[in-house]
Order: C-alpha cells, then structure tokens, then sequence
C-alpha cells in the first residue's frame, strides 16, 4: 500500500514537473504581455516532433542534441508568432489574443497532421535512460528520475534566470507595470519577443521529456493545453511560483485520483479552478494586475444599408433558404439539405453567442456547455421521459437556461479574462462528466433516439409524412429543416426586439462603459446574468434541435474546440450583429465543404483565415462592404439604397 | 527667468482619447530651476507631465527638451535623454524589494547624465536603506515617495518631473520631501512640480504656474503669486 502510493506520488510527480515547465512559459507571457496564448499547447507538441524528426534518422542518442536543438527551432517559431501576429494586437482588448492564439491552434495542429500524420509515435530513448532503478525502496524508472531531476534543473535555472538577471529583473517588473517601466526608460515591448521565444522554448522541452515518457502524437497538444491554464489560474497568472506549485500540485492530484479515485480523475482540477477564480481570481500567488484596456470591435459601425433595405434584404434571405429543399435530389443532392441543417442550427448556436458577447462583452470560452446541456437533455428525455419533441425541447431550453443562470449567477461577478476563464472551466467540468456518468452513456454517448413531433402519445414522425410542393415532396429531413429554419428566425426576432426594447439599451451601455452604466444606476450584473439566459437557452435549442435530428449525443459536443469554433465563427460573421455570426456559421461550413474537396487538412486554411481575419477585419465580413466602399468607383455599398444616409444607420442594431 | 530654458512647452492640445484636457498650454522651466504647476483638481496638471513625459502624445503644439522636439517621443525615449517622471501614485514595483526597485532604474534611464549608484542612493536615503530588502508594498506612503524620488536618482535625470509628491502624507514627512526636493535642485537637477498644496509651492519653487481648465492662468515667481489675494483666491480657493 505505501508502496503503491510513493508509486504514484513519483509518477504525479513526473508529470507535475512536465506541467511546470509548460505552465511557466504561458504564465509569465501573460504577465508580461497579457496574452492568453492558447497555441502554448501546439509549440509544446512541435517540440516533440522536431525531436522526433531529429531522433529517428540519427537513433536515441541524438535525443540528447534534440532536446536543445528543438527547443531552440520552437524558440525561433515562438519568436516569429510574437512578431508577426501577437505584436499587430498589442494595445486591443486582451481577448483578441484568445481569439489569434485560437487561431494558430488550428494552424499548427493540422500542420503537424500534414507534416508528420495521424497517429501516435514513440521518441525513441537513449539507452542510458531506459531500464528502473531503486530510490529510497522505489523501484523507479531511470527515465521517470531523468524527468525530475533535469526537467526540476530546468524550472530551476529559469527562476534563477527571472531572479538573479538583468532581463529577468526587467521581466518582472514589466509583469507588475508595463507603464512604469517604460517611464524608467527601458524599452519592455523589445522584451516580448524574447518572452514568447522563452516561453515557447520551454514548453518544447517539456512536450519531448513527455514525448519521451508516453507517446508523441498530434492531440498532445490540445489534451495538455487545458489542464495548463488550470494551473496558471490555480497558481496565479503571471507568476512563475504559482506555475511551479500549481504544475506539481495538478500532476500529483491527477496521478492520485486515476489511482484510488478514477471517477473524480478530471472532475476535481476544474471543481478546484472554478473555486480558485471564484474566491481568489488572482489565484495562489498571483498579483492584481491592471485590466487593460480597448474595446471589442463589432461589426455595426459604418453599416452601408438603411433599415429598410436590410430588413428586406433579410426576408429575401429566408425566403431563399425556405426554397433550399424544394430542389433538393433533383438540382442539387439531398446532402445539401443535411449541410444546410448544421450551418442553420450553428448558426443558432453562434448568434446565441453573439448575444451575450456581442452586445455586453462578456465573452464566454465555454459556450459548448449550453450546447452539450441541450442535446442531452434531449436525448435522455427522449429515451426516458417522452418520446415527444416538443417536450424534449422545451426542456433542453428550460435545462440550458437554468444551468446558464447558476454558471452566470457564479462567473459574472468576475471580468474579462478571468470570466472567459472560468467558463471554460465549467464546460471542461460538464464534458468529463458526460465521460463519467451512466446516464450520459460515457464515452459513446446516447444513440438510437426516436421520436414523434406531438404530445401525450399523439403526434406525427416526419420519416412517415410527405407534403407535396408541386412534384417535390417533403418528408423527413426536409421538414426538419424548416422546423430549425423557424427557430432560427424565431430566435433571432426574439433577440432582436429584445436588443431594440430598453433592456437592449442597457445591455449595451455596459458593453460601451460598464462603470458610466452603474453610475446611472444599473445593477448591471443583474443584466448581464439575464443575458447570459437567454444566449444559454437559445445555445441549448441549437444543441437540442442537433440531437433531435441526428438522433445521437457525444461527450465532444461539449469539447472545448466547439466552444472555440463557435467564437470563430461570431468573429468571422461580425460580432454584435446578430445576422452576422449567422453568416459565419455559412462561410465557416461553406469553406469546409469546399476545402474538404480538395484536402483533408482544411482547418490550416480556415485557421489562416481567420488569423488574418482577427488581424485585418476584426469587425468581420458585414463590415467588408463599408471597408470597400471609399475604394470602389462610386463609393456606395450593393445595395439599391445610396450609402449617403449614414444617420439612419446609427441606430440600427 | 535667469537660467536658459531647458524645456519649452509652446501651446499643446492634449488628453485622453475623445477628451481634450490641455488646451494651448505653454509654460517653460529654465535650467536648475524649481517651477510649479498649481491648480484644483482636474485642472490639467497630471496630464501636463504626462505629454511632456511622452506618455500621452499632444494632438498639437510643441514640447522641445534642450532645444531638441520631443513632442512625438515615447516615454522609454524621453526618459533616455534625461526626464524622470515620479508619478503621483509612486509605481513602486510591489512584488520587487527596494534595492531591485533601484537596480532595475539602474538599468533604464539617460546614459549621459549623472547618476547615483544603488549604494549612493541607499546611503542618500537611509530609511531605505533599513529596509533595502523588503518588497516594495511594504512601505509606507513616505517611503514609497522617496523610493520613486531615489529611482529617478540612480537612472539619471537632468529634469524631475513630481506630481503631487506630498499628496497622502503626514506633515511632518511632508517637510522632509521638501527637503529632499531642495537637495535635488542643489546637485543642479531641475524639477518640474505639481501640487494642490499652494503652500509647498510657495515654499518651493522659483516660478508658479496656475493651471486651470487646461490653460495656464498666471505666472509668476512666489512672491508675486503670494502677493496676489486675488489668484489665490479665484483659482486656487487659499486666502493668503
């Protein structure tokens, strides 16, 4: 029994000194420049597989060149991130660097899948580590030992670094007070490049010692990337003890629990984060930093179309999309319905979104839980409660909102990037446990979903009916697509009016200035948690309507690529639009459809795009018309209407 | 004026954003001098050192340093040449001890002006000295000017720019930055002074400025302004 625990008090240890390593890169570059970098995870996994590319032509000694030439290629990488896309941001709401770093996640991830393939190698070892040998009556693995000891020299050296130098003397003053540093007449922003190369050396190192321990494969990066920030927040973001104690703390409470409590194994780091942001948000030995400033950019300003054009504009938009069936199987193949379907109801999915970001700033990084809530609430209504559809979806709604009143009731309280944080904290906590639990059915999630469109018993199946348009018929997808297409409509109205009533003014006073709305007299948290309702309903219709017609629900619903896809796609669109995120949705799956023809890799195109996208047109594409304008001959938008009658766009929404 | 002018502010517009605070503001300080900005809150004193500094950048008008335009210059540059800006609120670095406070002035500021070493300032300043290995946020309100004052010291400065150095302390610490103050401009440091407190102007400075609304409303050297019921009265709300 002790033996087993010192057992897997070392293994938590190894690991805990790989998330160290990891964890201190990504926290100092937040404290230095403010950048959540989410790609920390993808340059950890180019680390190994720089080493990989130099260990298998040359055998397991060459592990020991690769394990300081890798680092210094990934430097270089890092360095050229820095310069080329974090640097163009500086001085931009911090959350632009999520959205960019989200970005590059895409970039480097399918990068590494062209380059090198699917699947998971080992990085051969040198014979020297290989084979156990007794610590302390342990028998250790000699590899496990090197981890430690060296990986433990490495923390070491770069605290010494940050302590006992010049440049880390300036590093961490520039953590506590960038200003005040330029004041003094040293050049920090010089500083950041070298930073980030840092940061993203270190977390290479780290990707091949653990290359080494387990297997080197593309998704090390993704799978690592969370419990990373769920030590930098546990520690403190910005501080490089709190990297160490929290990278320790993480490794060893994780080997714990897979041991003597596999249950809670993933359960308990996020339950511990969301405790951390709520009671400490400046985590164990963190500093209170400034929240720095600017705005997020919508997409309504310098809007070419008056109202009246862009509400007809609008209906000919659904009128258009109401069509789409009526040539399906004889135009087009009936796939283009299915296709349709997903960007409809993603669609729904981004503006709800859209709502809650758009229109109060508040940007949430897990929004995938909504839309995870919805679709199980379905499904397991729909195999336990009442095969009936429309009881299932009016649960997945009242589920999903009362879930987003207690999540925002929690989060709301805390700001910017710690709310973004803590989001993502409790979406990763509902995915573990769609993993765990029986009635979510683990890992393979619920299947086999019937059901009638009714109520008591007492309805239709849309596989059994057929409305005939002319010759075309009309059965079971086809007339699922106008029940989403309706809620997509509904749901926008909805929103739409509420923007336009006095509540919608509120909501965005905060977006504009949070404090001058208080000052008025606002309880603005109060607003604020009502949107994030009504964004958390409209997310858990869109999942729920997903279930309802795919018939199926998986953990990775809730996964929180989806919560970043969705955020692509808002931003893409056009953020505080509401028909803009819509747009997104289309482009997003339009390209993937077209890019999957001609390669398999087409997140590296739309992870560049969107890259550019967040650097050159923040505000998205339903801001391209008016960016266009001064430079098109005439100088007026697509529309009828002349562009002249500026006034009557200003208050649109 | 009896010195040259070392700085000359010729008419700036600056502020913050939409903002405009300073509006055609022009003063200028000679070399060794002591001059003052006085006004009520808001009057645009802050934001003055701010634009000079090159933390704010003036949407028009000049600002020339040794007969050189700095006008578009960046902090880390002005700092460079020689300015040292002592914000109200300190900026002590918290989580850095007193020596590593000094240590990192030490490694920014104007190469080709005097400076003090870390150990000349420790010794110039010997509460600091007792507590050279303390954190920053454990000083006090006094302790922090002086630490801010010191740090000026040791990157180099020709020019001080203070706002507000006596804000927040107890009177008798009070005296002890005037003396400071005085010392500076004895190893012939010039200071550029913001203050509510008329009396530490009067005390202080050679020349007085009085700021309102952006612009400036009277110059003149102490005695002059100490003379002038009326100023004092109308801008500054102190019957003399």
């Amino acid at each position: 029994m002790i033996g087993s625990l010192s057992q897997a008090l070392f293994d938590g240890l190894t690991i805990g000194v790989v998330y160290v390593l990891l964890a201190a890169g990504l926290s100092v570059i937040f404290g230095v420049m403010h950048v959540i970098n989410f790609a920390h995870g993808e340059l950890f996994a180019l680390g190994a597989y720089f080493a990989l590319a130099l260990v298998v032509p040359f055998g397991g000694t060459a592990f020991f060149v690769a394990l300081f030439v890798a680092p210094l290629l990934v430097g270089i990488v890092g360095v050229a991130i820095e310069r080329y896309t974090v640097r163009p941001l500086y001085g931009r709401n911090p959350l632009y660097h999520i959205l960019l770093t989200f970005g590059l996640v895409l970039v480097i991830n399918d990068l590494i899948y062209l380059v090198w393939g699917p699947g998971s190698v080992s990085l051969p070892r040198p014979a020297v580590l290989t084979g156990t040998i007794d610590i302390l009556g342990i028998n250790a693995s000699v590899y496990n030992t090197f981890i430690i000891v060296f990986g433990g020299a490495m923390a070491l050296a770069v605290w010494a670094t940050l302590e006992y130098t010049k440049y880390g003397l300036i590093i961490r003053a520039g953590s506590q007070d960038r200003q005040m540093v330029r004041n003094l007449g040293i050049d920090i922003d010089r500083y950041y490049s070298l930073v980030f190369g840092m940061g993203a050396a270190l977390a290479a190192f780290a990707g091949i010692i653990l290359g080494g321990y387990q297997t080197v494969s593309p998704e090390m990066g993704m799978s690592v990337i969370i419990p990373a920030f769920v030590i930098v927040v546990l520690g403190g973001l910005g501080s490089f003890k709190g990297a160490v104690v929290g990278g320790l703390a993480v490794g060893i409470i994780q080997t714990l629990l897979r041991h003597y409590a596999p249950i809670f194994e993933g359960l308990v780091i996020f339950l511990l984060m969301i405790a951390v942001l709520l009671f400490r948000p400046r985590g164990l030995f963190g500093v209170e930093t400034e929240e720095e400033g600017g705005d997020l950019l919508t997409g309504t300003d310098g809007g070419l179309l008056d109202n009246r054009t862009r509400k007809r504009l609008g209906l000919a938009m659904v009128a258009l999309l109401a069509l789409v069936p009526l040539g399906a199987g004889t135009l087009y193949s009936t796939y283009a319905v299915t296709l349709m379907i997903e960007i409809i109801i993603w669609g729904l999915f981004a503006l709800s979104l859209d709502f809650v970001m758009g229109y109060t700033g508040l940007v949430s990084l897990g929004h995938a839980l909504f839309y995870g809530l919805g679709a199980y609430a379905v499904a397991i209504t729909l195999l336990h409660v009442s095969q009936s559809a429309f009881v299932a979806i009016a649960l997945a709604i009242l589920i999903s909102a009362a879930i987003a009143w207690f999540v925002g009731f929690l989060s709301i309280r805390v700001g910017g990037v710690y709310f973004a944080m803590i989001t993502l904290a409790f979406a990763e906590l509902f995915y573990n446990m769609l993993y765990r639990l029986d009635i979510t059915g683990g890992s393979e999630g619920l299947f086999g979903i019937s059901t009638y469109y009714g109520l008591a018993g007492i309805g239709i199946d849309l596989g059994d009916i057929g409305l005939f348009v002319g010759p075309v018929a009309l059965t079971g997808q086809s007339l699922f697509y106008y029940i989403a297409l309706g809620a997509l409509v509904a749901s926008f109205l909805l929103t739409r009016r509420m923007l336009n009533s006095p509540f919608g003014s509120v909501l965005k006073s905060i977006r504009e200035n949070e404090q001058r709305a208080t000052f008025i007299g606002y309880e603005t948290t109060i607003y604020k948690r009502r949107a994030f309702v009504i964004s958390g309903a409209l997310a858990g219709l869109a999942g729920g309507l997903f279930t309802l017609n795919s018939g199926y629900a998986t953990p990775s619903f809730a996964y929180w690529l989806h919560s970043g896809e969705v955020i692509v796609m808002v931003i893409l669109g056009g953020m505080g639009t509401l028909y803009g995120p819509i747009i997104g949705a289309g482009v997003f799956f339009g390209l993937e459809e077209i890019l999957t023809g001609f390669t398999g890799r087409w997140r590296l195109v739309l992870g560049t795009i969107f890259v550019l996208f967040v650097i050159f047109l923040p505000r998205g594409l339903v801001s391209l018309p008016a960016q266009l304008a001064p430079y098109v001959t005439g100088g007026s938008g697509p529309g009828p209407e002349p562009a002249a009658d500026e006034s009557g766009v200003k208050g649109d929404d | 004026m009896s010195a040259l002018p070392l700085l000359e502010v010729e008419g700036i517009y600056s502020g913050y954003g939409e903002t405009q605070v300073l509006r055609d503001l022009s003063l200028s300080v000679g070399e060794g001098e002591i001059v003052s900005l006085v006004g009520r809150n808001g009057a645009g004193k802050t934001t003055t050192l701010r634009t000079i500094m090159g933390i704010l950048t003036p949407t028009s008008g000049r600002v020339t340093y040794r007969d050189e335009d700095i006008s578009t210059l960046e902090a880390t540059e002005t700092a460079k040449k020689g300015l040292a800006f002592v914000p109200e609120e300190r900026q002590i670095f918290p989580e850095l001890t007193v020596r590593e406070n000094l240590e990192l002035a030490a490694h920014g500021g104007a190469p080709d002006v005097d400076s003090l070493s870390v150990g000349e300032a420790l010794e110039m300043f010997e509460n600091l000295q007792a507590r050279a290995t303390n954190a920053g946020s454990s000083l006090s309100g006094g302790e922090q000017q002086m630490l801010a004052i010191a740090r000026a010291l040791v990157g180099g400065a020709d020019l001080i720019l203070l706002d507000e150095p006596t804000e927040g302390l107890a009177p008798y610490i009070v005296q002890d930055v005037m003396d400071i103050i005085n010392e500076l401009n004895d190893r012939g440091i010039t200071v550029l002074l913001v203050e509510q407190n008329v009396h530490v102007c009067l005390e202080l400075a050679d020349r007085n400025y009085v700021i309102n609304q952006g612009e400036v409303v009277y110059e003149g050297t102490s005695e002059e302004l100490r003379a002038d019921e009326e100023i004092l009265d109308k801008y500054l709300g102190v019957t003399a």
